[in-house]
C-alpha cells in the first residue's frame, strides 16, 4: 500500500513567489498519475515537496497513510527520476545502480544480484561496464530509471524524464516507460509539460496553474469534461477556439449571439448544472477539429478567408479570420488554399463547450463522446 | 612559405622554452653549486659556474651541528653561526606548520566549497565573496589586527598561531580553487544521491570528493608551499625555536659581520627537499587537473 497524499500544501519561495497554493491530491497505490502544466505552475516543486527535496510552507504529505512532511528523502522510501539524467560522473553504469544500495547495507552478492536483475529487466545489461556519463541520452535516462527502481521504492518519481531526448528517441522511451512503470505496478507521479506524454502514461491527469490544482481527471474526461476555460485551452492539440457570445431565448428554444451571427442551440442548456440567465456573457469553445470547412457559401455558415496555413502532411491548420473580426483555427484534411482565399465555416453547435464569464465549464458532458480527440 | 612560417614558430618556440627553463632551474643549479664548494672557493672571481674542489662539509655541519661546534670538523671553515645550529629543528617546525596547514586546506577547503555550491543557503553568495576577497587585502593591512589577536589569544612564538593565520591565508583560494571547479557538478547529482538514501556529508566524499582529487592535489600543493615558505610573518609573529621556521633561519645564517654563502645554499637545497617531494606526490594529480581543465575550455 503506496497511495500519496498531499493536504493543503503549500509552498512560497523566499521573496514571496507562491509556487503552490493549498494542494489536496490522493495519489491511490500502483495509480500513474501525471501532473501537467505549463512551465512555472508549480508541478516540479510538487514533485520536489514529495520527495523531500523542498519542505512545504504549510500542509501535510502522507506516503502509504504515514506522515511523511518531516521526514528527509533517504527515508521515505521513494524513487526519482530527474530532468537533467543525474547521473554521477566517474562511475560505471553498474556503480550507478549500485549506488543506493550501497548505504542499505546489502552484500556485494546481493548488489550485484539486484543490479543484475534491474539491468536485465530494462535491457541496459550490455553498457553496465561503460562509463555513465558517456552513454547515450536515453540509456542515460534508463540508468538513471533502474537506480530509481533498484531499491524497489513504494512510489516513483519522475520529473519530466524525456525532456531532454530528441523526438526520436523521446517516442520509443515513452512506450518503453509506459511498459516499465505498468509491469512494475507501482504509485507512480509523473510531471510533464507536454500532454502527449501525460495522456499516454498517466490514469489520471492533474492539470496545474499558477501553482494551484485545476482538474484532476482521466485525459478522456479532461479533453470532453474540462472544468475551466484553461483546462480546456491546455488540454487538446490544437488549442481550441474561444469565442465570447450572449445567450438569448426566442420561441422557447436558445440562441447564443455571436458577433458574426447567432447559431440555435437548442434545450443543450437545460441540463446545464450552473442556472445560466439570459443575456449573460458567456464564451463559446470548439475545437478546431469539429469545425467544419467549405470553400463556398453554404446555408447556416460564417464567411471568412484564410489568414494562416500550417501543412502537416495529414493534416492541416487554417486560421481564418470571419467577417465580424473573430479569428478560429480549423483542422481538415489537406486541401487546396492559399492566404487571402474565400471560405466559410459552419460551427456544430452539438460540439460547443459552454464557459461563463469567469471560465468555468458550465455543461458537462457524457464521457463516452468525442473519445476520438484523445487518440491524436 | 608556410614551411618556413612553421619552421620560425618552431625555433621561437624552442628558444622561448629554453629561456624559460633556464629562467628556473638556473638559481637551483646555482644554490647547489655554491653549497657543494667552500666558503672560500665561494669568494673567488671570476666565480667558479662547476666547484673546483667540491666538498659537503655545509651538509655536513648541517647535520652533525654538536660535534662541529666543539670543533671536530673537516674542511676549513672556521667559523660557524650560532643560527646553525638552528636549521633542523626550524625545518622540522616548518614541515608541522605546513603539513597541518595543508592538511586543514584539503579538508575544510573544498568541503566549503562544496556546500557553498549546493546547498546556497541564505545569504551564502555573499558570505562566498566575503571570504575569498579577504585575500585582497594587503598583508600589511592585516598586520595590526593580525597583533592584537595574537597578543589577545596569547599566540606569540606558537606553532598554533603560524597554523591559524597560515590557513586563514590560504583557505580562501582552496575555497576558491575548489568552487571553480564544482561548477560543472550537476546539483541534481546531490538531490539524486539524498533520495537513494545519502547524507550530505557522505555525497560529498562519495561523488564530489573522487571527482575533485586534481584540484585537491592542487590545494594541497598550495598551502603546502605557501605555509612552507612564509617569511614575512614568521619573522614577525616568532622569536625562538620553539616556533621559528626555515626562511626565518635561512635569513639569520647571514650575520652583521659574516656571510657563509655555502652555508646558505647547503639550509636552501635541504629546504627545498620536501616541497619537491610533495609535488612529486601530487604531480599526477595536477597534470590531470591541468589537462582536464584546458580541454575542457
Amino acid at each position: 500500500m503506496a497511495e500519496i497524499y498531499l493536504e493543503n500544501v503549500s509552498k512560497v519561495f523566499g521573496k514571496g513567489t507562491v509556487a503552490v497554493k493549498n494542494l489536496t491530491l490522493k495519489i491511490e497505490d500502483k495509480e500513474v498519475i501525471a501532473i501537467l502544466g505549463p512551465s512555472g505552475c508549480g508541478k516540479t516543486t510538487t514533485l520536489r515537496i514529495i520527495a523531500g527535496l523542498e519542505k512545504p510552507t504549510s500542509g501535510r504529505i502522507y506516503i502509504g497513510g504515514k506522515d511523511v512532511t518531516d521526514l528527509p528523502p533517504k527515508d521515505r522510501n521513494i524513487g526519482m527520476v530527474f530532468q537533467f539524467y543525474a547521473i554521477y560522473p566517474g562511475k560505471t553504469v553498474y556503480e550507478n545502480i549500485a549506488f543506493p544500495l550501497r548505504c542499505r547495507g546489502l552484500s556485494k552478492s546481493e548488489i550485484r544480484r539486484e543490479v543484475m536483475n534491474i539491468a536485465d529487466y530494462l535491457e541496459i545489461t550490455r553498457i553496465l561496464d561503460k562509463e555513465a556519463v558517456a552513454c547515450h541520452p536515453s540509456e542515460k535516462q534508463l540508468t538513471a530509471l533502474a537506480r530509481a527502481l533498484v531499491t524497489h521504492p513504494q512510489a516513483l518519481l519522475l520529473d519530466e524524464p524525456l525532456t531532454v531526448l530528441d523526438a526520436d528517441t523521446r517516442e520509443l522511451m515513452r512506450v518503453k516507460l509506459k511498459q516499465i512503470i505498468e509491469k512494475e505496478g507501482i504509485t507512480c507521479i509523473y510531471v510533464t509539460h507536454d500532454q502527449k506524454e501525460g495522456m499516454s502514461l498517466g490514469h489520471r491527469i492533474a492539470v496545474m496553474k499558477d501553482g494551484e490544482l485545476q482538474q484532476v481527471d482521466t485525459p478522456s474526461r479532461l479533453l470532453n469534461n474540462p472544468i475551466n476555460k484553461f483546462v480546456a485551452g491546455f488540454i487538446g492539440s490544437p488549442t481550441m477556439n474561444f469565442l465570447n457570445g450572449e445567450i438569448i431565448k426566442k420561441n422557447n428554444e436558445y440562441y447564443v449571439i455571436f458577433s458574426f451571427g447567432s447559431v440555435k442551440i437548442g434545450k443543450m442548456l437545460e441540463k446545464c448544472e450552473h442556472k445560466i440567465s439570459l443575456g449573460d456573457e458567456i464564451t463559446i469553445g470548439i475545437r478546431p477539429r469539429d469545425i467544419v470547412l467549405y470553400t463556398k457559401e453554404v446555408e447556416n455558415s460564417v464567411p471568412g478567408y484564410v489568414s494562416g496555413i500550417e501543412y502537416f502532411g495529414d493534416h492541416m491548420l487554417i486560421k481564418i479570420s470571419l467577417s465580424s473580426g473573430d479569428s478560429v483555427i480549423c483542422q481538415t484534411t489537406p486541401i487546396k488554399l492559399k492566404i487571402n482565399d474565400f471560405v466559410s465555416v459552419i460551427l456544430p453547435e452539438e460540439k460547443y463547450f459552454f464557459f461563463d464569464k469567469d471560465g468555468k465549464n458550465i455543461l458537462f458532458k457524457e464521457v463516452e463522446k468525442n473519445m476520438h480527440i484523445m487518440g491524436e | 612559405m608556410r614551411n618556413i612560417n612553421g619552421l620560425v614558430v618552431k625555433v621561437v618556440a624552442w628558444i622561448f622554452g629554453i629561456f624559460i627553463i633556464v629562467w628556473t632551474v638556473f638559481p637551483i643549479y646555482w644554490a647547489i653549486n655554491v653549497s657543494l664548494m667552500n666558503e672560500i672557493d665561494v669568494l673567488m672571481k671570476p666565480a667558479l659556474y662547476v666547484p673546483i674542489r667540491p666538498t659537503i662539509e655545509s651538509y655536513w655541519i648541517i647535520f652533525n651541528i654538536k660535534e662541529a661546534m666543539v670543533g671536530a670538523r673537516p674542511g676549513s671553515t672556521f667559523f660557524i653561526p650560532q643560527a646553525a645550529a638552528s636549521i633542523l629543528p626550524t625545518l622540522t617546525n616548518s614541515l608541522i606548520v605546513a603539513i597541518t596547514v595543508m592538511i586543514i586546506n584539503i579538508v575544510f577547503g573544498p568541503i566549503a566549497s562544496h556546500i557553498f555550491y549546493t546547498v546556497k543557503f541564505s545569504k551564502s553568495n555573499i558570505l562566498f565573496w566575503i571570504i575569498v576577497l579577504t585575500r585582497l587585502m594587503p598583508l600589511a593591512a592585516l598586520l595590526l589586527p593580525i597583533f592584537v589577536i595574537f597578543k589577545i589569544l596569547n599566540l606569540f612564538n606558537s606553532l598554533l598561531g603560524l597554523v591559524l593565520i597560515y590557513s586563514a591565508l590560504t583557505l580562501p583560494i582552496s575555497i576558491w580553487i575548489s568552487y571553480i571547479n564544482f561548477e560543472g557538478f550537476p546539483t541534481e547529482c546531490e538531490e539524486a544521491a539524498l533520495v537513494d538514501g545519502y547524507s550530505r556529508l557522505e555525497i560529498y566524499y562519495k561523488i564530489a570528493f573522487p571527482l575533485i582529487k586534481p584540484i585537491i592535489a592542487t590545494v594541497a600543493l598550495f598551502s603546502f608551499i605557501f605555509a612552507y615558505g612564509e617569511f614575512f610573518l614568521a619573522m614577525l609573529l616568532t622569536s625562538s625555536d620553539v616556533a621559528r621556521t626555515l626562511p626565518v633561519i635561512i635569513s639569520s645564517i647571514v650575520g652583521t659581520y659574516h656571510a657563509l654563502p655555502s652555508m646558505v645554499m647547503a639550509t636552501v637545497v635541504i629546504g627545498m627537499a620536501p616541497p619537491l617531494i610533495v609535488f612529486i606526490l601530487a604531480r599526477k594529480y595536477v597534470i590531470r587537473g591541468i589537462i582536464y581543465y584546458t580541454g575542457q575550455r
